[in-house]
């Protein structure tokens, strides 16, 4: 028989069911909360006692044992307790600097490529609501970070080699460069400087460190040139000339630039001998081993570090906010331009825009109509695409002596005779080779190759029907020089010295 | 109802488990940052270089590097490179080619493997994944294929395995445990004559030979007639076996670096060959056809062959 329940069991009843609901809903919970903490003691358990004196190094009798709560107190982070004396862990970061800001610099890189992917997503989202809305409000808020400054004494800025303008007090930024002349990340820098030099004028001023790498064999002997073409007053033209001859530094090439540069031949081959700028050059290196540089090129834009290859932007970007800084008018480069969603090549996937800069699309016309016999079936507007690309840049200048040259072009016919039409006809006329540069002074002191064929000079096309490159070097006081050699474009600048 | 309660207190924690397993087992599988060692295929040159006949063609080659198209990190829309495939796995792996450069070699040169190696490890941070792509111009720039005939003949297999091991020694002790280095096969520099003649069949607005013998392209393959005393079928007799016994090479040291076999890689870092032998599909096996090659130098590979290097290289990526 059952008997009806009274309210005291309808209570319990109550009561029970409520735990059970209550147990139901927090079960999951109750499970994952004893897992971490079989988890936290099985952890604890592999964990070595302290007092067994835990990261012994060696028969050292410094006893170091780990904590694994964070130390703090108010704001400050500690690393260390030393017989109970704590530690700031910004102490320790102030040994690591410049590597914690590469790191930085390499999660504002995901940071932006992330972006660039989810600015892609919100794209295609804005152009489906394009309708909907009239125009649509883009702004990249994410900021790169702010690099270390690291200071140079006063000693150290005048032992640097500077360009003679602008005068280095003179220019509100200066950009440290510490590199070498074997390092092919250097040579490529180049451009970019002197692209730097060209927009910013007499706002920037470049000052030079050695820093040969142990296998850049010949790093020193150049650096050591470089210096001896300084002492005599002719850092600038040597230096950039250095970087075309990247690879093939040797005595007999810097003596064929000094040369050129009309440097006292006796003076400066018995400073190539002496190599008395060896202790000068080993103290730059060892300024930036003392910085916690490793590798080159690392520039300092006012004391800004910059490890490695960096872009165009980069530095603009780095400059202005020097000027901003320094309280000069001026727009203010944005780093993040580059992020668009279309292009989703950003982080460290930087690349070179590919422009067409004035010159080209005025020698392309020029062209057309130097062209002779030209064929009636034009190309069409596809084909002139990728037309639209810059000729690859230079990485330095030759200095020639117009004196030199003028002593050369007396034998001009036999020059010209080093030019050999070439199997490929372009537009009814065959391209030419140069040949026999192993025996000419000429060829060999502009830096020519045997097999280099000659494109152009200046704005110019070479052919067996053109060439214009003793004219141009006759009477130009810069002039450039595209060639392919073994397949390869290659620029090269002659400035002619009066 | 006892049953089914033991049943849940015992699944939860292996269900999760296995959800930890995955995941971490996922984290693993695909790399946080690729680099790539290479040359000029890597860099892109000339890849949508399409004509030689006017002098405007002719600026598309002087504009040099097209790393827009590159098999490797390749951002232009016409190609689906390596990059573009693992950032579909996961949208943060970023890639960069910044230690190739135009004109290496993996032996000689300024910028070889080793050199190249170098300058990978010591990027700020560390690649966990590593793709070569070198050895073309190991070929392309020896005058004859017999040492007998000239005095720059193409390397013995020594000292490729020399140069190979130099750059692999660099990556395997400066990579961070778990890495890979995979290495591309060396392409069948043999073909491109064949390529060439077929291509400039197709049009008057490419001449691969004259712009060949002009450029000096790759003369060692693409010349028709004798060369330092070696007719074309001699050298392409010739160059067939060595750019098999190359590749042959980088499968060798794949597998001796990978099993640590040669003590050289206690760390285990995974060293992959793309070359799995001639008659699997490999980057050193593929025989390059007209399209797959531009059509200013007639050498590079076109956009179509630079998405095929990448297909390639991915279908046998192990490390994805």
């Amino acid at each position: 028989m059952l008997r009806a329940p009274t309210d005291r069991h309808i209570k319990i009843i109550r009561v029970f069911m409520k735990l059970y609901f209550v147990f139901h809903f927090l079960r999951p919970f109750l499970l994952l909360a004893l897992m971490l903490f079989i988890s936290a003691c099985a952890e604890e358990s592999a964990e070595p006692d302290a007092n067994q004196g835990i990261g012994k190094n060696g028969s050292s009798d410094i006893e170091v044992s780990y904590n694994r709560d964070k130390q703090s107190i108010g704001s400050i982070d500690y690393a260390l307790s030393v017989n109970g004396r704590k530690i700031p862990l910004s102490e320790i970061d102030a040994l690591i600097e410049l590597k914690l800001f590469d790191l930085e610099w390499a999660r504002y890189e995901l940071r932006k490529a992330a972006l660039s992917d989810y600015l892609e997503i919100q794209q295609d989202l804005l152009d489906t609501r394009q309708g909907e809305q009239a125009a649509n409000t883009i702004e990249v808020l994410l900021s790169p970070p702010v690099p270390p400054r690291l200071e140079l004494s006063a000693a150290q800025h005048a032992s640097a080699l500077a360009f003679s303008s602008p005068q280095m007090d003179q220019a509100p930024v200066r950009l440290s460069v510490f590199c070498n002349y074997q390092s092919s990340h250097c040579a490529r820098m180049q451009p970019i400087y002197q692209q730097l030099v060209d927009e910013y004028g007499q706002a920037i001023a470049f000052e030079f460190f050695d820093f040969p790498q142990a296998f850049h064999h010949f790093a020193v002997s150049a650096s050591n040139a470089a210096r001896c073409a300084h002492a005599m007053g002719e850092f600038e033209a040597f230096h950039k000339a250095l970087w075309v001859n990247q690879l093939a530094l040797s005595k007999e090439t810097y003596l064929r630039i000094a040369k050129q540069l009309k440097l006292d031949e006796k003076l400066f081959s018995s400073c190539l001998q002496s190599e008395s700028h060896l202790v000068s050059i080993q103290a730059h290196a060892e300024l930036a081993k003392s910085f916690g540089f490793n590798n080159v090129p690392v520039t300092l834009v006012n004391g800004l570090y910059l490890y490695g290859p960096k872009t165009l932007e980069v530095f603009r970007y780095y400059i202005d906010l020097e000027l901003i800084r320094l309280g000069y008018q001026g727009s203010r480069t944005v780093l993040n331009s580059g992020i668009t969603a279309s292009q989703d090549d950003v982080g460290d996937s930087a690349r070179q825009e590919q422009s067409l800069p004035d010159d080209n699309e005025q020698a392309s016309v020029e062209t057309a109509e130097q062209g002779a016999g030209l064929p009636e079936d034009m190309p069409d507007q596809e084909d002139l695409e990728y037309k639209a690309r810059a000729v690859v840049p230079p990485v330095g200048e030759t200095p020639l002596s117009r004196e030199w040259i003028e002593d050369q072009l007396l034998q001009q016919a036999e020059l010209e005779a080093h030019f050999q039409a070439a199997e490929h006809e372009v537009e009814g006329v065959r391209l030419t080779k140069l040949s026999g540069v192993e025996q000419s002074e000429f060829y060999q002191t502009l830096g020519l190759q045997e097999g280099d064929v000659l494109m152009r000079v200046n704005e110019q096309w070479v052919h067996e029907a053109q060439n214009t490159l003793f004219e141009s070097l006759e009477t130009g006081t810069r002039v450039s020089v595209v060639l392919v050699r073994r397949g390869l474009p290659v620029q090269l600048v002659y400035t002619i010295q009066d | 109802m006892k049953i089914k309660k033991i049943s849940l207190f015992g699944t939860f924690p292996l269900i999760t488990l296995l959800l930890v397993m995955l995941s971490s087992a996922n984290v693993h599988a695909l790399p946080g940052k690729a680099a790539a060692g290479g040359d000029s295929i890597t860099m892109g040159f000339a890849a949508d270089c399409r004509y030689n006949y006017w002098f405007w063609d002719l600026f598309c080659l002087l504009g040099g590097d097209q790393p827009e198209h590159s098999w490797f990190d390749g951002n232009s829309s016409s190609v689906n490179s390596v990059h573009d495939r693992y950032k579909q796995l996961n949208s943060g792996i970023v890639a960069n080619k910044n230690a190739a450069a135009s004109g290496s070699e993996m032996r000689g040169g300024s910028n070889n493997f080793a050199t190249q190696a170098a300058n990978i490890v010591a990027q700020t941070t560390v690649p966990d994944h590593v793709e070569v792509a070198l050895g073309g111009n190991d070929i392309c720039n020896r005058d004859c294929t017999n040492p007998a005939n000239c005095t720059n003949p193409v390397y013995t297999n020594d000292q490729w395995r020399a140069s190979v091991k130099a750059g692999l020694n660099t990556l395997v002790s400066g990579l961070p445990s778990g890495s890979t280095v995979y290495l591309a096969g060396v392409p069948r520099v043999q073909d491109l004559r064949a390529a060439g003649l077929a291509k400039q069949a197709t049009t008057y607005r490419i001449n691969c030979n004259s712009i060949w013998s002009t450029f000096d392209i790759c003369p060692i393959a693409t010349n028709g007639g004798t060369l330092n005393g070696e007719t074309h079928a001699q050298r392409y007799s010739a160059l067939q076996t060595i750019q098999r016994q190359y590749n042959e090479i980088l499968a060798q040291e794949a597998a001796a670096y990978t099993t640590n076999a040669n003590g050289l890689n206690p760390r285990g870092i995974e060293v992959v060959s793309n070359y799995a032998g001639e008659s699997v599909a490999s980057t050193g096996t593929f025989k390059f056809t007209k399209d797959d090659i531009d059509g200013g130098d007639c050498f590079h590979p076109s956009v179509r062959g630079q998405n095929k290097v990448a297909d390639l290289m991915w279908n046998r990526n192990t490390d994805k």
